[in-house]
């Protein structure tokens, strides 16, 4: 008999198929009903599966406090920061990497996952050592620099997929319609491409504004963003706080995510290249 | 006056020569096709003409003035590709618009020149659709709309034709062609397909492994093709190994007094067409006994695999002739073509019921 026999049976089938969808469902789920739960408990103890007493009580108090309004400014200042400038870097070198040969090509593209390779927090301390001798400990530019490292890869690996994907016979039509190479990647390249610029820089911007460690080490005591806000939070004060402070981070991200959903499904672009 | 000239060009990849001195002039208006199959320096040509490689030596002049150096964009060439032609991101207005817009029209010319040049192609009022919305074929003809709208001097096709089926590609060849026509504009149509080429082109120019065959108009190229690789090339054709010896030309079963002719071994190429097979009892010169190995119909005439000597032959016979297999076959050769080496050396005739000459 084989290993798979329950899956010629359609009932069956459908049952297994069934348990691991709800599996996988709840496995996704449950963590968010749980932080629900928390962000609008004002009292919860065990063995209560819901909170006994309902309220805003900390919802108000996030809001007005000040370091946390100003964690969010620094945040939402870094990230877009961190994504424009790692697209001005790494776009160039992404489409290089996809049109161009050059000695060392290969080496240098998988180079890119040196910084992913070591221990983050070794590197980090060894940066901020260098950091602290051009006085950058601490600073804005400081913490966006130590960001774009973590960057790298995202920015130049899925926008070099995008434009190897181009075919370079649209490219040359363009040319040879009187376009400049310039106006070429602006007109055609990119916008082929845009697709997988748009995906790499919503992680970036998502990632930035999930970045702690670095931050930390590099941005402290002047600038706290809010993933390092939350390290004092957890730490400091009661559970419907940390709840509520990873919702807020969470809208950000849900927010991108809806408006980026036209680049992400848009079957549009694969079907010109049939 | 000659619009596009190719002086001595060679180029080549990785030290293997893709095109060896190149010589090919085109006349204005002229519609000419660069055949030959994958890798013999087709595309390298067009693609040298179009701006898109620089030749490592020798000269591409267009309407007598050099072009080398000068990048695809400032060339006034206008290109029609293999595949992936339009931008899949613009819809058609935008696609055939590209090369107006960068010319800095007015935008009441560009529409109506847009306008135009797919009534041109027979697509009118497709502006707003995508590319993803049109069949290959339409695909093609709004390239080539993209193309002339620009008002080139040369249009250039990389094979246009080729992802197409065949019975579109055969109208839209005779279209393609009609507009050429129209327009009057100096053609360069890059294909692999002889037929394509021999129906379309004003002049061919045949190439083989980087070098140019022949440049001849499609008739002479048929008739007489000046190499052995165009004669393989180019329609069917019987190729028999032979030799000249002590006044007669010996290939196969075929015996030719060729007086004139320096002893050396050649090659009789004969089209299946210049041979006529029959069965018939009365015994001459002028033919040679054969067998009936095979028929093929063909539609409108038959293919005969007829055996003679040592050699299978192919005979093209019209469909109304029945032939049977007998003893008494016979095979009448009424003309031949002798190469000696790769080259053309003399062309055979035969007078109607006479022996074949050499003339």
């Amino acid at each position: 008999m084989k290993l798979t026999w329950f899956l010629e049976h359609p009932a069956l089938r459908r049952a297994v198929m069934l348990s691991f969808i709800l599996a996988f469902g709840a496995f996704l789920i449950l963590p968010l009903v749980t932080l629900l739960l928390w962000a609008f408990a004002d009292r919860w103890f065990f063995p209560n599966l819901v909170p006994q007493v309902w309220g805003f009580r900390w919802w108000g108090w996030i809001l007005e406090n000040t370091d946390i309004t100003k964690a969010a400014r620094w945040s939402f200042l870094i990230a877009p920061t961190v994504t424009l400038l790692s697209a001005v870097i790494c776009l160039p070198a992404a489409y290089a990497f996809a049109r161009f040969e050059f000695p060392f090509k290969r080496f240098l593209y998988v180079a890119l996952l040196a910084s992913n390779a070591f221990p983050k927090l070794g590197l980090y301390i060894a940066i901020a050592a260098l950091f602290f001798q051009f006085r950058l400990i601490g600073t804005f530019w400081g913490v966006v620099l130590v960001q774009l490292i973590n960057t790298l890869v995202t920015m130049t690996w899925i926008p070099a997929a995008g434009f190897s994907s181009v075919p370079r016979e649209l490219e040359e039509a363009a040319r040879d319609l009187g376009a400049s190479p310039l106006r070429v990647f602006f007109t055609v390249t990119l916008p082929i491409a845009m697709p997988g610029v748009i995906v790499a820089m919503i992680l970036v911007f998502l990632g930035s504004l999930d970045e702690a460690q670095a931050t930390l080490l590099i941005g402290a005591p002047n600038i706290i963003t809010m993933p390092v806000q939350m390290y004092t939070l957890v730490g400091n004060y009661p559970e419907p706080v940390g709840a509520i402070f990873s919702i807020l981070l969470t809208v950000p991200s849900l927010i991108l995510l809806v408006l980026a959903r036209k680049f992400l499904v848009s079957g549009y672009l694969a079907a010109g290249f049939k | 006056m000659s619009q596009i000239n190719f002086l001595n060009v060679s180029k080549s990849y990785a030290g293997k020569p893709a095109v060896d001195k190149l010589n090919l002039e085109v006349k204005s208006g002229e519609f000419v096709s660069l055949l030959g199959p994958s890798g013999c320096g087709k595309t390298t040509s067009l693609r040298m003409l179009a701006g898109f490689l620089e030749p490592d030596a020798g000269d591409i002049q267009l309407a007598g003035k050099s072009v080398l150096g000068l990048g695809a964009e400032v060339r006034p060439t206008a290109m029609v590709f293999q595949r992936y032609t339009l931008f899949p991101h613009m819809n058609i207005f935008h696609n055939v618009a590209f090369g107006l817009k960068l010319r800095k029209l007015e935008a009441q010319k560009i529409r109506d020149r847009v306008g135009k040049m797919l009534e041109l192609v027979g697509l009118p009022g497709f502006e707003k659709r995508y590319p993803a919305q049109l069949s290959g074929g339409q695909q093609q003809r709004i390239a080539l709309a993209r193309a002339l709208v620009v008002e080139p001097q040369v249009l250039l096709l990389d094979e246009p034709l080729s992802s197409l089926d065949a019975r579109l590609r055969v109208n839209l060849r005779e279209e393609i062609r009609a507009i050429q026509r129209q327009l009057g504009i100096t053609t360069v149509f890059v294909t692999h397909d002889q037929e394509e080429a021999l129906a379309v082109s004003d002049r061919i120019a045949v190439m083989n492994e980087g070098v140019l065959q022949q440049y001849a108009a499609p008739d002479e190229l048929y008739a007489r093709p000046a190499t052995l690789f165009t004669a393989q090339f180019i329609g069917s054709m019987n190729l028999i190994p032979g030799r000249i010896v002590g006044g007669w030309l010996e290939a196969g079963a075929f015996r030719i007094p060729a007086p004139n002719l320096e002893p050396q071994s050649i090659t009789l190429a004969v089209r299946p067409e210049d041979l006529e097979f029959a069965v018939t009892s009365s015994l001459a010169l002028d033919n040679v006994s054969a067998t009936l190995e095979s028929v093929t119909e063909l539609g409108h005439y038959r293919s005969l695999r007829v055996k003679t000597g040592q050699s299978n032959l192919t005979v093209f016979a019209a469909r109304g002739l029945m032939p049977e297999n007998s003893s008494d076959a016979r095979l009448w050769l009424r003309r031949a073509l002798v190469y000696a080496g790769d080259k053309l050396l003399i062309e055979l005739i035969a007078e109607p019921h006479h022996k074949i000459e050499v003339i």
